[in-house]
C-alpha cells in the first residue's frame, strides 16, 4: 500500500508541469500504469527545485535561440522571418494564458480572506449599489428635471405600455405642427400624469418633434409620482415655465382643467370642467402660437375614480387620496391604470387672430376658451360609442 | 504681458489693497491663497478670529472677533493703516456650528460691525458673499431665479434670517453711498476638496437621509469657480447682486450616490422629527429647516454673471462631486477609517 502511494508520488513529482511542455493533459501518461513498479524516486524538494531550474535553463536558451535566429539572419526571406515572428507572438499567448490561470489559481487562495473582510465592509456593497442606481441615470438633467437618459432607458417599457398595454390609437397626428411652438389643449384623467406622459410620447417618437407636458402642482409635488413625471418629460404648470418651452419651439400639452380634471369621479367621466382662467388662450395670442385641441379618450375607464377620501391625504402629501377598483386595493400596484385601449384625436389647429391687445381682455379671453373647451367636448362626445354610454347628465 | 500690466494699472492704481474679513471659513482660506501673489494685488489683509493655516507671510493678519462690541473701531483702523481699497465680506456662517447664537452675533453684529467701520474709512468697494439658499426652496420657484427675485428662505431660522438682514444691510450701503462699489456674490452649493459648508457635511455622512419620493435638482458650483468669481468682482468693478451658479444641474439622489454614499429616503411626516433627532445627536447633517431645500428647486439664473462679467462655471456636476469625493476618502484614509 505504501509503495503504491509512493508511486503515485513519484508520478506527481515526475511531471509538475506536466501540462505544459509535451504530455497531453487529456491522456494520462503511459508510465502511470505501470508507476507502482519504477524504481524508487529521489526526495521531492530536490526534485522540486531540479525541475524549476531546469524549466528556467530550457525557457532562456529557448529565448537565446529565438534571438540569435533572427539576428544572424537564417531566415533572410521577410516572409519567413513574419511568419516566424508570428508563430513566436502566438506562442507568448499560450504561455501567457496559462500562466494567467496558474495566477489566478494560486492567487484566489491567498486572498479569500481577504475577500471575506472586503465582503464585510458596507461599502463594497454600497459601490455596486450606487453603480447600479446610477447606471440608467443621466449625471445631469435639464432645469426641470428631465433625464435624457432615464427616458432612454425606460424606452422598452413606455413602447410596452403605449403600444400593447393601453393599445393607443392616434388620429389627426399630422395635424400637430411638425416644428415651432405649440399648444395641445386636451382633456385630463385621474390616471396619475399617464394622460401626460402617453400624449409626450405620441407626439415626440411619432411626429418626431419635441414636446413636454405642463404638470399641475399637486401632482408634481405628490412623491413618486410628480418625480417620475419630472424626469419623464413633465414640467411645473406655470406662465413662465410655457412661454420658455414655447420659445425653444415645443410643442407643449396642457391640461387647462388643472386639479379639478385630475379629482373628476367616474360618473361624470368625459364631461368637462371649466376651462381655469384662460391662461392657455393668453399664452397661445401673446406668442402667436396654434393651439390643437386634443381628446382622450380612455383614461377615464382605465383609472375609474370610485371616491376621493381627503380624510388624512395631506400625510402623505397626496391631493386626495384615490379609490379607484384596484387601488388601495392591489396596493402601490394599483396606482397603475388599466389596460383598456386609449384613443387620442388631434383636431384642427386654431389660430387665434385677435391681436395682442386682447390678451388683456377677460371677456375675450374666456370666450376664445370656452370655444376651445366645446371643441374638446364634441370630438370627445364623437369618439365615445353610444354602446359605451357615459355619466349622465 | 506688459502691456497688460499697463492695462491693469489704469484700473487699478498700482495694484489695491485687498482685506478679507471673515469668521474662519473655507472659503476665506482658499480665496486668501488665490490672492497672494496676483499681481493686480498689492497687500493682502486678513482680518478673522484665526489665521488661515499656511498662509503666506506677506499677508497682514489681525486677530479679530467682528461679532465683539467696539470692533467696528479697530477694523476701521486696520483699513486706514493698511489703505485698504477692496473689504470682502466672507464672515456669513456657512457652516451650522453647534453653538447658533454665535453664529447669529457674527452674522448679524459682524456684519453691522464691518459696514460702519466701512462708513468711517473710503474703502472703495466692498463685496458680500452670500448664497442662492436665501431664495429658499418653494414648490412655485421659477427654475431660472433671477437677482431681482423676493428673498423668500426660512426667516424665522436665523441662519436665514440673519443672512437676508446682512444683504438687506448691503443694499442700503450701495443707496447710501453711491461712490462705493458694493458687489453681492449669491453663490450656489459650493462644493470641492477644501469645502466645508452645510451642504458638504448633509453630503459627507455614509447614509444620507432624503425625502422619499422627491428628488430635486442641485446646481452646484466648484469651489475653484466660486474663488474665481469672488476674483472676477475684486478686481474689477461689477457693482450690484449676481447669482453664481453653474448652468449643469443634478438630481440630489444622483448627486449622493456619485459621492458614493447612500440616501436613505424619509417619509416626509417623519422628516422634521428625525432629521432633527438626527442633528440633535450629531448623526445627521441637516436640521428641520433644510427640509424643503430636499424637496423643492431652487435653481438660480446665472445669466447676468455671465453676460456682464463673463463667469461661467467650469466644473460639471460630476466632477465637483468626484473632488468632493476623493477627497473625502482620502480625508478617510488619513484618520484610519479606510483602507485604500
Amino acid at each position: 500500500m505504501s509503495d503504491r502511494k509512493k508511486g503515485r508520488g513519484a508520478v506527481l513529482g515526475d511531471n509538475p508541469f506536466g501540462d505544459l511542455p509535451r504530455e497531453r493533459p487529456s491522456r494520462p501518461p503511459p508510465r502511470r500504469v505501470g508507476g507502482r513498479d519504477s524504481s524508487p524516486v529521489p526526495p521531492l524538494r530536490a526534485d522540486l527545485e531540479g525541475k524549476i531550474s531546469a524549466v528556467q535553463e530550457q525557457v532562456q536558451s529557448l529565448i537565446l535561440d529565438v534571438t540569435q535566429a533572427l539576428e544572424s539572419g537564417d531566415i533572410a526571406d521577410p516572409g519567413d522571418r513574419r511568419r516566424f515572428r508570428e508563430a513566436l507572438v502566438g506562442f507568448a499567448g499560450q504561455m501567457q494564458n496559462q500562466l494567467a490561470v496558474i495566477q489566478a489559481t494560486e492567487g484566489a487562495e491567498q486572498s479569500a480572506i481577504e475577500t471575506l473582510l472586503r465582503l464585510a465592509r458596507p461599502s463594497f456593497y454600497l459601490e455596486r449599489v450606487n453603480r447600479f442606481f446610477v447606471a440608467g441615470r443621466g449625471v445631469e438633467v435639464d432645469r426641470f428635471g428631465m433625464d435624457p437618459v432615464f427616458e432612454r432607458s425606460l424606452t422598452p417599457a413606455l413602447e410596452f405600455m403605449f403600444a400593447r398595454y393601453w393599445r393607443i390609437a392616434t388620429e389627426g397626428l399630422e395635424r400637430v405642427p411638425g416644428k415651432g411652438g405649440c399648444l395641445l389643449v386636451a382633456n385630463h384623467a385621474p390616471v396619475a400624469g399617464f394622460d401626460g406622459l402617453m400624449l409626450r410620447w405620441a407626439v415626440s417618437r411619432e411626429r418626431g418633434r419635441p414636446c413636454r407636458w405642463l404638470v399641475e402642482d399637486e401632482l408634481h409635488y405628490a412623491p413618486y409620482i410628480g418625480m417620475f413625471c419630472q424626469k419623464l418629460g413633465g414640467v411645473r404648470a406655470s406662465r413662465e415655465n410655457a412661454l420658455r418651452l414655447l420659445r425653444q419651439g415645443v410643442a407643449v400639452v396642457t391640461f387647462p382643467e388643472g386639479n379639478r380634471g385630475i379629482r373628476r369621479l367616474y360618473r361624470d367621466r368625459y364631461r368637462l370642467d371649466r376651462f381655469g382662467r384662460g391662461g392657455f388662450v393668453r399664452l397661445a395670442i401673446r406668442e402667436r402660437v396654434p393651439v390643437i385641441p386634443t381628446a382622450i379618450v380612455g383614461p377615464e375607464e382605465s383609472a375609474a375614480l370610485l371616491m376621493r377620501i381627503d380624510l388624512a391625504s395631506s400625510v402623505l402629501s397626496l391631493p386626495f387620496i384615490p379609490v379607484t377598483p384596484t387601488f388601495p386595493l392591489l396596493g402601490p400596484l394599483g396606482i397603475l391604470p388599466l389596460p383598456r385601449r386609449w384613443t387620442i384625436r388631434f383636431g384642427e389647429p386654431i389660430v387665434f387672430d385677435e391681436g395682442p391687445e386682447a390678451a388683456e381682455d377677460q371677456a375675450v379671453v374666456s370666450r376664445l376658451g370656452e370655444e376651445v373647451r366645446s371643441r374638446v367636448q364634441g370630438m370627445i362626445d364623437d369618439m365615445i360609442p353610444p354602446s359605451l354610454g357615459r355619466g349622465k347628465e | 504681458m506688459a502691456r497688460d500690466f499697463d492695462k491693469i494699472r489704469r484700473v487699478l492704481g498700482d495694484g489695491t489693497t485687498v482685506a478679507l474679513a471673515g469668521s474662519a471659513s473655507s472659503m476665506t482660506g482658499l480665496l486668501l491663497h488665490r490672492l497672494v501673489g496676483d499681481p493686480r494685488v498689492r497687500t493682502v489683509v486678513l482680518v478673522d478670529r484665526d489665521p488661515v493655516p499656511g498662509m503666506d507671510p506677506s499677508v497682514r493678519y489681525y486677530s479679530v472677533d467682528l461679532s465683539q462690541p467696539g470692533s467696528e473701531e479697530r477694523i476701521a483702523e486696520i483699513l486706514s493703516r493698511e489703505e485698504v481699497g477692496v473689504v470682502v465680506h466672507l464672515g456669513l456662517s456657512t457652516e451650522l456650528s453647534r453653538t447658533p447664537d454665535l453664529d447669529h452675533e457674527m452674522d448679524t453684529q459682524g456684519t453691522m460691525h464691518l459696514m460702519s467701520s466701512c462708513t468711517m474709512v473710503p474703502v472703495r468697494k466692498i463685496v458680500l458673499a452670500s448664497t442662492t439658499m436665501l431664495y429658499g426652496a418653494h414648490p412655485d420657484n421659477s427654475p431660472w431665479l433671477a437677482e431681482d427675485h423676493e428673498l423668500r428662505a426660512d426667516r424665522t431660522f436665523p441662519f436665514f434670517g440673519d443672512k437676508i438682514e446682512a444683504e438687506r444691510q448691503f443694499v442700503e450701503f450701495a443707496h447710501r453711498h453711491d461712490d462705493r462699489v458694493v458687489t453681492i456674490l449669491r453663490v450656489g452649493l459650493v462644493l470641492g476638496p477644501n469645502t466645508k459648508n452645510v451642504f458638504s457635511h448633509y453630503l459627507a455622512r455614509r447614509i444620507v437621509p432624503v425625502l422619499a419620493g422627491f428628488d430635486p435638482p442641485m446646481q452646484l458650483v466648484h469651489e475653484v469657480d466660486a474663488v474665481r468669481a469672488f476674483l472676477m468682482v475684486i478686481t474689477d468693478d461689477h457693482p450690484g447682486v449676481f447669482n453664481i451658479v453653474a448652468d449643469a444641474v443634478v438630481p440630489l439622489a444622483t448627486a449622493i450616490r456619485i459621492v458614493g454614499h447612500a440616501p436613505l429616503p424619509v417619509v416626509e411626516p417623519l422628516a422634521s422629527p428625525v432629521l432633527g433627532a438626527l442633528w440633535s445627536f450629531g448623526v445627521a447633517g441637516l436640521p428641520g429647516p433644510f427640509i424643503p431645500y430636499l424637496k423643492y428647486p431652487f435653481l438660480a439664473s446665472g445669466e447676468r454673471a455671465a453676460s456682464r462679467f463673463g463667469f461661467t462655471a467650469s466644473f460639471p456636476p460630476v466632477e465637483v462631486l468626484g473632488d468632493f469625493a476623493r477627497a473625502q476618502k482620502r480625508r478617510r484614509i488619513e484618520a484610519g477609517m479606510e483602507e485604500a
